[in-house]
């Protein structure tokens, strides 16, 4: 059999978003990587909504970004209009979200990759995996040839034998227009792995050239753009403007008339789809009562008239997509370019995974992304992340990189992954993240940079302006709470603000504690760097930013602080690898049986089990005190 | 939160139980400077001498002394647990001994799961191996017993209310939930005021729930047990025989006792208000009338009732119609006693049972029984507590007690965020831990139970 000389640390399968991430960790990171993709023209292909960031998300790629990953800074250089959601909310669940050139973004990306230093690129499909001794040591692809390597992340996406369905036709691809993967599932089914299937839908794309826009409400980006990336210092490209419309009860109509050739609601469809992201067709039948939905036009890109039907994700026939969609206000003659379809595709429920996404049956082997029963960008691309550090971290031998869900939106996710049963696609909510507060888009860097220095991902200078940042914000806040403010002073500002007056002179501290009180509102009053009314240098606003953050929220931050030391002792009390739970008498059954499953890392990790009872949390604590 | 491992716990240390002397042991960091909030012994902190005991004054909530304690101060590692520990002898009696606990909590200690005194100790490297052999299985055991006897243990109309309100707080959860994670839906987020009226009900729901926790009341106002029957049974004779003591008048004379007796009792570590009244039954005597009527007005709040049969005689109208009387009144819980079973008995037990009402033979005269009727008492004072409102959702228990104040005081942080105008997620910081509390009672409510409401009641997704 063929095989290649050459042996390579680590092996990448999929050029996706998790596979990208993968591939620039480790070969950043100083290891020989090779990636394989199917078509290197589709790297980093955005193969849903043109967008990146979105609630929870955007805090997936600040964090991404403090840690030394390319997708802020992707984005940020092909973003064509960015927004800040929940601006009305607290800091801790704004959140960053950017419509993207599609097109700019998989090229930009592949300039990424073809620009690093250490990494190959191969279109090849990889058919089937090389284990020696439980060990992963290589792929063969398509053509017979063996590639030998130290590690192997698979980031095979929704390829696995994906399944389109559009009405009652369906074919297997990996993605509109693309071939799916034969054999690879089955390879790994054959070493013990449990495969399962999900399923996910997408919206038709439409001709630009035949909507009526002016008919429709226009959505514009902000006016003063922030970047993902703490390193981009600024927004320069135009943004370019999306635009709502609403489905009507023709609509509905037109849509419960396909209902019978409909592959979702006749059986033919098997695998779960996302709740959060439901077909057209689901809601108007789930929610009989709305008769209307949201439709967002969102531009596919600078160089396109195209547009991505957002809200109109449907595996209905080719007719009723067309009909339907010229029911809407502004589309009557609204022409698709590409049908809208659903896709079911195997995934590993990832119970069967380490907290650094290698797999607990085959050594050396990492999952990362969509065969992990996620989706999303953002969460593919953490974890391709965390699986190429990981990886390479395994390789030198030294020990793993995890974050807890107290550090990181990252920890939630893997922790979630790992521990809990995957009904549907996995996508990051605010709310999962019982540590919100304090793991906020603004501090990401603060929470995250030192650990990408230390991988060697995030260049020193950086890190030291990321300390420098800190070491500000604390020195300004001490600063602050030594100044007082006299009511002469303090007193027009307030007022100005509808705030009530003071009678003695008060401490800024306080008064910014205050709602709706700014730092900017005391510019020039007070005598302090973090007063001037021209500050205009990105790294002073954040800054000054925290600052304010900082002060005004301290009390919930305090509460929030409380319950992480809490939750840090159990996440700091580690089980041994080789516990035998057979040995414990006590536990209850049900708790020994998804003990031995999903082996947790720690007494943390058992706690959320379910299944696993404080009982059983008290019983096994004290048996390792015991040894 | 599970297994937190260095807060605070107290928890009684002794078995409930007739007089002697109670403990109450705390342990952890703040073991002293929580017992000094409510022990008065005069002496700072900071000179308190390990391992000396200590008198001091109780004080409730109030400003009241309500005992004379003997305190015993253990600083780390020095103690049973190695933590600081501090050990508080009451005069026994279940109120006393509830009540040194409930400041306790009140003072900022938590209350110990079973088996975690003797876990930290392990822990903490105090007791050796072959001890610890059996604590894991014992922990299971009475975890589990605990969990779920306290589960199987509430109540109908106290689990229906809890019910209740955790699903609203579900609701509103999500509601919360879904302003912070589907903002750009288009859907209707919940109005404020809406959130602060259901909010502010339930938690006035939890201040009577709380305010229903019967400890306080049976310290204000002890047991009311009321002694009944038709004169000449020999109720004064078991009031006397009760106290061990010569306080009624006894004669042959049916129609001795006229006006109310009321003498106070400690049985079992229960303060009871033992009530004698006069004999009921039909007369035109006015004085004896007037006592009949006051006899009945303290059947009416009675707690538990003693109803005495004159064993040696058959029964008779007169009893019946007491038994009708008693049976009117379903709020109380009725003990029958045959009396004078020292001469020939014509009432047999068998003639007097019925449902869940216990019979006890006894004589009053020769002090046979008693102790009988005494273990009776016992036994139905464990489940008075549940029965005295009738009608209304009780709290029995100190850990639902605890819990339930806690749920109380993140309702009045969720209530005050609101009433502030603050964003969601600040009021979901505090009904989150309201429902997390809630959870050790109902079950545990996780973030897919948030998630799953959300997406069955509203069309989510783009
Ligand atoms: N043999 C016998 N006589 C008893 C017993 N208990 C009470 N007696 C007698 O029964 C008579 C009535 O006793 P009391 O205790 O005064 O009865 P009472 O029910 O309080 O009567 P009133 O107050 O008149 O309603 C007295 O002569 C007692 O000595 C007993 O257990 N055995
Ligand atoms: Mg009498």
């Amino acid at each position: 059999m063929m095989h290649t000389t050459d042996i390579y640390d680590v092996i990448i399968v999929g050029g996706g978003h998790a596979g990208c991430e993968a591939a620039l960790a480790s070969a950043r990171m100083g290891m020989k990587t090779i990636l394989f993709t199917m078509n290197i023209s589709t790297i980093a292909q955005m193969s849903c909504n043109p967008a990146i960031g979105g609630l929870a998300k955007g805090h997936l790629v600040r964090e991404l970004d403090a840690l030394g990953g390319e997708m802020a800074k992707a984005i940020d250089d092909e973003g064509i209009q960015f927004r800040m959601l929940n601006k009305s909310k607290g800091p801790a669940v704004w959140s960053l979200r950017a419509q993207a050139d599609r097109l700019g973004y998989s090229v930009r990306m592949r300039r990424a990759l073809e620009g690093q230093e250490n990494l190959e690129i191969k279109q090849a499909v990889v058919n089937s995996i090389i284990v020696e001794s439980g060990k992963c040591c290589g792929v063969k692809i398509f053509t017979g040839t063996e590639f030998f390597c130290r590690a192997v992340i698979l980031t095979a996406g929704t390829f696995l034998n994906g399944l389109i369905h559009i009405g009652m036709v369906s074919f297997p691809s990996g993605r509109a227009g693309e071939f799916a993967v034969a054999g690879l599932t089955e390879d790994l089914v054959k070493y013990g792995f449990e495969a399962l299937r999900l399923k996910t839908g997408t919206p038709p794309r439409i001709d630009g050239r035949s909507v009526n826009l002016d008919k429709m409400t226009v959505q514009h980006g902000d006016p003063d753009p922030v970047p993902f990336s703490f390193q981009t210092e600024k927004i320069v490209q135009d943004q370019m403007p999306c635009y709502l419309t609403m489905t009507n009860s023709k609509t509905h109509e037109i849509i419960n008339s396909g209902l019978d050739r409909s592959p979702l609601f006749t059986g033919k469809i098997v695998g779960i789809g996302p709740r959060y992201c439901p077909s057209i067709e689901t809601k108007v039948i789930q929610f009989p009562e709305k008769n209307s939905h949201q439709l967002f036009l969102e531009p596919e890109g600078r160089n396109t008239t195209e547009y991505y039907l957002n809200g109109f994700a449907t595996s209905l026939p080719e007719d009723i997509q067309a009909s339907a969609i010229q029911s809407v206000t502004g589309m009557e003659h609204a022409k698709i370019t590409r049908l809208g379809y659903a896709i079911e595709y195997d995934f590993f429920p990832p119970g069967q995974l380490l907290p650094t996404l290698e797999t607990k049956r085959i050594e050396n082997l990492f999952f990362a992304g969509q065969i992990n029963g996620t989706s999303g960008y953002e969460e593919a691309a953490v974890q391709g992340f965390m699986a190429g550090v990981n990886a390479v971290l395994k390789v030198r031998n030294e020990p793993p990189f995890i974050l807890h869900r107290s550090q990181a939106y990252i920890g939630v996710l893997i922790d979630d992954l790992i521990t809990k049963e995957i009904y549907e696609p996995y996508r990051m909510f605010t709310s999962l993240a019982e540590y919100r507060l304090l793991l906020r888009q603004d501090n990401a860097d603060l929470r995250l940079t030192e650990y990408g220095y230390k991988l060697g991902l995030v260049p020193e200078e950086y890190f030291f302006k990321v300390k420098l940042k800190r070491e500000s914000v604390h020195q300004y806040i001490d600063e602050l709470k030594k100044m007082r403010l006299s009511p002469d002073k303090a007193n027009p500002i307030l007022e100005r603000k509808s705030s009530a007056t003071i009678t003695e002179s008060e401490s800024i501290l306080q008064l910014l504690k205050r709602p709706n009180i700014s730092i900017q509102d005391f510019n020039g009053i007070i005598d302090h760097p973090i007063f001037s009314s021209n500050i205009e240098e990105k790294l002073k606003k954040e800054i000054r930013e925290q600052v304010e953050i900082e002060i005004k929220y301290e009390g919930y931050f305090q509460r929030q602080q409380e319950q992480v030391s809490r939750f840090e002792k159990l996440e700091n009390q580690f089980i041994p690898d080789k516990m035998n739970y057979d040995q414990i008498d006590s536990l209850s059954n049900e708790a020994r049986e998804k003990l031995k499953q999903i082996r947790p890392l720690s007494l943390g990790q058992a706690s959320r089990i379910a299944g696993v009872s404080p009982a059983d949390i008290a019983v096994l604590m004290v048996f390792l005190k015991r040894q | 939160m599970v297994n937190e491992l260095d807060d605070t716990i107290a928890a009684i240390a002794t078995p409930p139980g007739r007089g002697g002397i109670a403990i109450i042991r705390l342990s952890g960091k703040e073991a002293i400077a929580v017992t000094v909030k409510f022990f008065n012994c005069g002496i700072k902190i900071e000179e308190i001498e390990p391992r000396r005991a200590v008198v001091g004054k109780v004080i409730d909530e109030d400003g009241f002394a309500i005992d004379e304690a003997i305190a015993i101060f253990f600083k780390s590692p020095g103690s049973y647990t190695k933590e600081d520990l501090v050990e508080i002898n009451t005069h026994g009696g279940i109120y006393l001994s509830q009540k040194v606990l409930e400041l306790a909590i009140k003072n900022g200690a938590r209350l110990a799961k079973p088996g975690e005194f003797t876990l930290r100790a392990f822990l903490n490297g105090r007791i050796d191996l072959s001890q610890a052999e059996a604590i894991a299985d014992l922990i299971q055991a009475r975890t589990d017993a605990s969990i779920r006897a306290s589960y199987v243990q509430l109540d109908g109309r106290l689990s229906k209310k809890i019910n209740e309100i955790s699903n609203l707080l579900l609701d509103y959860c999500s509601l919360l939930e879904i302003e912070l994670d589907f903002s750009e839906e288009n859907i209707e987020f919940v109005q404020r005021t809406d959130l602060i009226k259901k909010v502010d009900a339930a938690k006035q729901e939890l201040e009577k729930l709380v305010a229903t926790f019967q400890i306080g009341r049976i310290a204000r106002e002890g047991v009311k047990l009321v002694i009944t029957g038709k004169p000449n049974v020999g109720k004064s004779s078991l009031l006397n025989a009760l106290i061990m003591e010569e306080r009624a008048i006894v004669t042959e004379i049916p129609g001795t006792t006229r006006d109310a007796l009321e003498v106070q009792l400690d049985i079992h570590g229960f303060l009871f208000r033992i009530i004698d009244t006069a004999g009921i039954k039909k007369t035109e005597d006015k004085i004896e009338r007037e006592g009949i009527r006051r006899a009945k007005k303290h059947l009416e709040s009675a707690d538990v009732i003693l109803h005495v049969f004159d064993g040696s005689l058959p029964i008779e109208n007169d009893d019946k119609v007491i038994m009708d009387e008693i049976d009117k009144l379903d709020s109380a819980k009725v003990i029958r006693i045959i009396n004078k079973n020292d001469l020939a008995q014509q009432i047999e037990s068998k003639d007097l049972e019925q449902r869940d009402t216990p019979v006890v033979s006894i004589s009053a005269l020769q002090n046979r029984g008693i102790e009988i009727l005494d273990q009776e008492l016992h036994n139905l004072i464990l489940n008075v507590n549940e029965n005295i409102s009738g009608n209304e959702a009780i709290v029995t228990n100190v850990r639902h007690w605890e819990i339930l104040n806690r749920v109380k005081e993140n309702l009045t942080g969720a209530l005050r965020e609101a009433e502030q105008g603050a964003s969601s997620e600040f009021i979901s910081l505090y009904l989150r831990e309201a429902l997390d509390c809630l959870g050790q009672i109902t079950g545990k409510v996780t973030t897919d139970d948030i998630l799953n409401n959300i997406f069955s009641k509203f069309c989510i997704g783009k």
